[in-house]
């Protein structure tokens, strides 16, 4: 993700135009003509010690801005200040002796000079970053929720519903048990599928038994032409995970592998743990992904949206083609991992 | 008159039991046959010479859309549609009639009885009104490129710059570069002229990644872009885009 909030924040914070420029010059200028005309020598000395060291590390975090990150911007603003008030302090020395007007000893100056351009340039930066990055938190946790309520919208389209009970209707008239058997599926599939978006986490377990209810529906709507297979390790069962993050994978691989080819398909989905890590696949040998380089499916990107802003980079999302001909989502997960966004 | 000949066709076989089963009912001197998918429909249509066919538009292998314009002059076609698939308002001009998924049953008898009144005649003209119903393709979203054997699907808000790469082409993103099998050409063609501008032969960048265009001391013009180091070049033919910028 690209991370240019620093690059923006710097010229916001350091940067003028020309008029602010020479107008704070033109200050300057009264300010320093102002103590030499008072003959306060030292403080002039001592203003002017501050002063160009700070202009200096001004005009370095500007030039370097593109390339810098919030850590780089505060590396490079002490380092441009510390480097600044030791080359300044030989001539604040010079100066002051030429003039002949009691200095002040080495170390008070530096610790003035770095003290002073610190407090005046390094506070808004930190002040900006902490700005930046609450905005961030705060972007992730509104993406996560759009991606939530598209979820929840694909969910529930109608044409699932009233093709499946357009199947219910048929079968009810000739084959009895079955059309139960298709209402059981679909009101245990509704009962998992809707209260799911109300809360932030789901087991490995349900999300397996939601998933079974929505394929016994389609296997019966596509008769012989679905066959599928689920396998979740009843060790696995109790692992946590966010709400309908596999259903999505599950419709994808119906849509995409099952729909557009004609003869039998098998969709097979799988679960194992290695160590910190729960990777589940979901794999077909139906159409599959093919030739297509562009596409326009929303699914796969609120997918990944909701992995972003759920987990950072810690969860991986991956599409790909086998040697065999499957197609297989798989996707990998943090086990345990608290997430990162509360509710 | 000989026993008219339906054809029916819907990948769903409860749902084209049901229908053959409906028509049954409505039509009884009719011969009807049913198709499982595009392609098994494509060959009844040929071999048997359907006067009527119920078309799914939404099937495997060839869709309803197709194989409408394919039966073309022999047979009148009656679309199956489930609901909200398909703007339905293109049917209503009259030319062909549809019924919406699930079949009620007055509205099939209705369409049944419209169906037999024009049987007669020869079908109208499809070519038009396919081509109105065939949805209008949406503005690519991701992309499928390769590194090395394996494909990632990019999501094109992630890309930066593509670049021209022998007969393919590089897709540069922050986190990775990957190849994609298309010419730079087509690639412009079907993406989104507003947020993909070609500033050369060679090079199409992501119009919210360019954060400047300068000119070198040699008078040529290079875009710089937003958290990427790169500079890209913007040739002769391209310049006018950033007149004014």
């Amino acid at each position: 993700m690209p991370d240019d909030d620093c690059a923006r924040a710097i010229p916001r914070l350091y940067g003028c135009s020309w008029r602010q420029g020479l107008l704070s010059l033109l200050c300057l200028a009264l300010v320093g003509g102002g103590a030499l005309q008072q003959q306060r020598y030292a403080l002039l000395a001592l203003f002017g010690a501050i002063v160009v060291p700070g202009f200096v590390a001004c005009m370095t975090l500007l030039l370097a801005a593109r390339w810098l990150r919030w850590t780089g911007a505060m590396a490079l603003l002490l380092a441009a200040t510390g480097a600044g008030a030791w080359a300044v302090l030989p001539v604040y020395q010079r100066v002051l002796a030429a003039w002949d007007v009691h200095a002040l000893p080495d170390q008070q100056l530096l610790a003035c000079v770095i003290g002073v351009n610190v407090a005046v340039l390094g506070l808004p930066l930190w002040f900006a970053r902490t700005r930046a990055r609450a905005q961030q938190l705060a972007d992730l946790r509104n993406a996560a929720l759009a991606a939530e309520l598209k979820a929840l919208q694909a969910q529930i389209e109608p044409h699932f519903l009233y093709n499946t009970l357009a199947n219910t209707r048929y079968l009810a008239r000739h084959q009895p048990p079955r059309a139960v058997e298709m209402l059981e599926h679909l009101i245990a599939y509704l009962h998992s599928a809707l209260p799911d978006m109300r809360s932030q986490t789901s087991t490995l377990g349900r999300e397996f038994e939601l998933a079974g209810h929505y394929l016994a529906l389609m296997a019966i709507r596509f008769g012989e032409r679905l066959q599928y297979r689920l396998e979740c390790p009843p060790a696995l069962a109790a692992v946590a995970m966010p709400p309908l993050l596999l259903m999505t994978l599950v419709e994808n691989s119906v849509r995409h592998g099952v729909e557009p080819k004609p003869g039998t398909v098998r969709i097979g989905v799988t679960a194992v743990r290695q160590g910190d890590m729960l990777t589940i696949v979901v794999a077909d040998d139906g159409a599959g992904i093919g030739d297509t380089t562009l596409g326009s499916g929303v699914g796969l990107r609120n997918l990944r949206a909701r992995l972003q802003a759920l987990y950072g980079t810690r969860a991986g999302f991956v599409l790909r083609r086998t040697d065999e001909g499957m197609t297989e989502a798989v996707l990998t997960l943090p086990v345990g991992a608290a997430l990162e966004l509360a509710a | 008159m000989t026993a008219p000949r339906i054809l029916v066709a819907d990948d769903e076989p409860l749902l084209r039991a049901e229908l053959v089963e409906a028509l049954e009912r409505i039509w009884p001197e009719a011969q009807i046959a049913a198709a499982q998918d595009g392609i098994e429909a494509l060959r009844l249509g040929r071999e048997w010479m359907p006067d009527v066919a119920f078309l799914d538009i939404r099937m495997p292998g060839l869709d309803g859309l197709e194989l409408a314009r394919v039966f073309g002059a022999r047979t009148h076609v009656v679309f199956v549609t489930a609901y909200g698939e398909h703007a339905l308002a293109a049917f209503d001009e009259g030319a062909v009639d549809y019924v919406v998924k699930p079949i009620a049953l007055e509205r099939l008898a209705r369409a049944v009885e419209r169906v037999r009144a024009r049987l007669a005649s020869p079908p109208p003209d499809l070519t038009h009104l396919v081509s109105r119903l065939r949805p209008a393709p949406k503005a690519p979203a991701w992309l499928q490129a390769t590194v090395g054997n394996t494909i990632h699907f990019i999501d094109l808000a992630d890309v930066v710059y593509f670049c021209a790469d022998a007969k393919y082409t590089r897709v540069v993103t922050d986190g990775l570069e990957a190849h994609i099998r298309l010419s730079l050409k087509e690639l412009a063609d079907s993406l989104d002229p507003a947020a993909f501008w070609q500033i050369h032969r060679g090079y199409m960048v992501a119009v919210r990644r360019i954060a400047s265009a300068a000119r070198a001391e040699d008078g040529a013009l290079w875009v710089h872009l937003r958290g990427h180091p790169a500079r890209l070049p913007v040739s002769q033919r391209f310049q006018y885009l950033f007149r004014g910028m």
